[in-house]
């Protein structure tokens, strides 16, 4: 997982280039960790991210589970990668922008 | 057991949920990636070829356990063989004249219904066909092979998981339950219902709303045409109907010999170890044999021998006998061994001459087994030609053993195939054997490539009703 940036209000996630399931589970407990220190809405910038995995879309999901009530959004991504999460019907549970 | 609606809703949205995530990742794969999961779950079906042909035989009860292996290697490593170098992912077709571009799309989620007498083959081969084109299947197994169709499934769904699938790109339904198929082929994100099965399974599968390639049933004549090589047609047509005790649908159901060769061919079968009935032997076999209730064979005596078979009638029989055959009267409702029975009993007539012959072959054609097979022994191209133009059939096989000589790759060029497409006639799309090809959303880019000869038309002509189709025509094809 790249370096994080932190408004007062938002805290960003930007990703690595091929979030396959190794990728994942490397970075998942850190994710973790940043999600419950963090108080306000989350976005995932998959600026960059070329392949994500079922992982990466259980990964979203569950992050998306403990941050919804304060607003959660994947957001910059690359048409390729907006088609996955419109095939899996995730588009609308997540706010894919 | 699922005990409710519930449970069965749940299970259902569960597994579709999955196949949904399954379908995103999998678009993303690239040709090479794809094919390298395609090899891996070959591999693995073909490793487990025997262990799976015996587990089916222990667990149906039906056919030969060294037949199913057969099965298992035709599903695996002949279905590999034809589609291996298949195009199927992004642009598989380029026509810089034309203009047309193709580009493969998966489908999304595919149910593969797998019927009890090719439990491991048809769910190997079918989730080869639909790894190849990247899509999800979920599998649904008959209630009385779901163990084996499970196996098959588990062991190609990790061998694609090694070689880097996305995960739960393989499922199964947890049982064999007419109610639960019913919910999946219903679901909406269901792309399409791979449907092999009896006739009532797949005008469900149509019913359901989902796109669905069916298969029709088979009632395959055979017409042993006075040219034949008579001991080689015998040999085959025996070869073919007592494979796995006759459980392919596309096996020869009745034959039909001309009267000149009739005699040769009766004693060839019954060298070769066939025991022809008696009037009321074939009451007694129709007793066991048909289903009145059903309108069609009883399903204790599929895939079983026929020395079993005829000691269930009742009738006596070497132990060695190989098959059953039924002379009969006629064709339709009022002679019950004239429909399809999946089991080593052929009907047998006798005819005349080529059209006698020929309009015997038509009803029983007719009699249930519309677009499906029929097979021909002759060394007359012209009768093979005439034969094959009159029947409603997808394949026509030519001198072949036509079970193992429909399902493609083994005595012909047809796409290797558990699945027998049998058009309109079958209540099927397609006639074709059916293959990766068909689970494919293609994609054409059509370059501008102007109608040179409309655009100088005068547009008036359009609008002139005086004009008759022949000016019309003249005047668009000027100095072309």
């Amino acid at each position: 997982m790249a370096p994080t940036c932190q408004t007062s209000e938002t805290r960003t996630f930007q990703f690595e280039e091929c979030m396959d399931t190794v990728a994942c589970e490397r970075i998942e407990p850190e994710l973790n960790s940043l999600l419950a220190e963090t108080d306000g809405p989350v976005v995932f910038d998959l600026i960059g991210v070329k392949f994500i995995s079922s992982a990466f879309l259980g990964l979203c999901v569950r992050a998306y589970q403990k941050t919804s009530e304060r607003g959660f959004e994947v957001v910059n991504m690359a048409p390729t990668i907006r088609r996955v999460f419109k095939i899996a019907g995730l588009e609308s549970m997540l706010n894919v922008r | 057991m699922l005990a409710t609606a519930i449970d069965i809703e749940s299970v259902v949205e569960e597994h579709f949920c999955l196949a949904n995530a399954a379908a995103a990742v999998f678009s993303q794969y690239t040709q090479r990636q794809t094919n390298r999961i395609v090899r891996a779950v070959y591999e693995a079906a073909f490793h487990h070829r025997v262990h799976l042909a015996r587990l089916a035989h222990e667990e149906t009860g039906m056919g030969k356990w060294q037949d199913k292996v057969i099965k298992n290697v035709v599903a695996s490593q002949l279905v590999y063989d034809d589609i291996k170098d298949m195009k199927t992912v992004g642009v598989i077709y380029e026509d810089p004249i034309s203009g047309i571009v193709e580009i493969a799309q998966p489908m999304g989620p595919v149910l593969a219904i797998v019927p009890v007498t090719n439990p491991t083959s048809t769910a190997i081969f079918k989730i080869l066909i639909a790894l190849k084109t990247r899509n999800p299947v979920i599998i649904s197994p008959s209630r009385k092979a779901r163990q084996s169709t499970i196996e098959a499934a588990r062991i190609c769904y990790e061998a694609a998981l090694d070689a880097g699938a996305p995960e739960h790109c393989i499922q199964w339904l947890p049982e064999g339950s007419r109610e639960l198929t019913q919910a999946a082929m219903a679901h909406k994100s269901l792309a399409l219902i791979l449907a092999t099965g009896g006739p009532g399974l797949v005008r469900s599968a149509y019913s359901s709303g989902t796109p669905t390639i069916g298969v029709g049933a088979g009632n395959v004549p055979v017409y042993i045409e006075r040219t034949a090589d008579v001991p080689f047609a015998v040999e085959q047509i025996m070869k073919s109907k007592c494979f796995d005790n006759g459980t392919i649908c596309a096996s020869e159901q009745a034959i039909v010999a001309e009267r000149a060769i009739a005699d040769a061919v009766c004693e060839e079968f019954c060298r070769r170890s066939a025991r022809f009935l008696s009037k009321e032997e074939v009451e007694q076999l129709e007793q066991v044999a048909f289903d009145p209730q059903r309108g069609s064979m009883h399903p204790d005596i599929v895939g079983q021998p026929a020395a079993k078979i005829a000691r269930m009638a009742g009738i006596e029989a070497p132990a060695d006998t190989q098959l059953l055959i039924a002379p009969l009267g006629g064709v339709g409702d009022e002679w019950p061994l004239s429909c399809e029975i999946l089991a080593p009993i052929l009907a047998w007539y006798t005819a005349d001459d080529f059209d006698e012959a020929v309009n015997l072959c038509i009803d029983l054609n007719f009699h249930g087994g519309m677009g499906h097979t029929a097979s021909v022994f002759s060394n007359d191209d012209g009768r093979v030609k005439q034969f094959a133009s009159l029947m409603n059939a997808g394949r026509i096989v030519v001198n072949t053993p036509s079970s193992q000589g429909a399902v493609g790759g083994l005595y012909n060029m047809l796409h290797p195939s558990l699945t027998l497409g049998c058009g309109t006639g079958g209540k099927n799309i397609t006639t074709d054997n059916v293959t990766a090809y068909h689970l494919m959303n293609i994609q054409r880019i059509a370059r501008r490539r102007e109608n040179q000869r409309l655009m100088k038309l005068d547009r008036n002509l359009f609008y002139d009703e005086s004009i008759d189709p022949a000016s019309f025509s003249a005047a668009y094809n000027m100095n072309y």
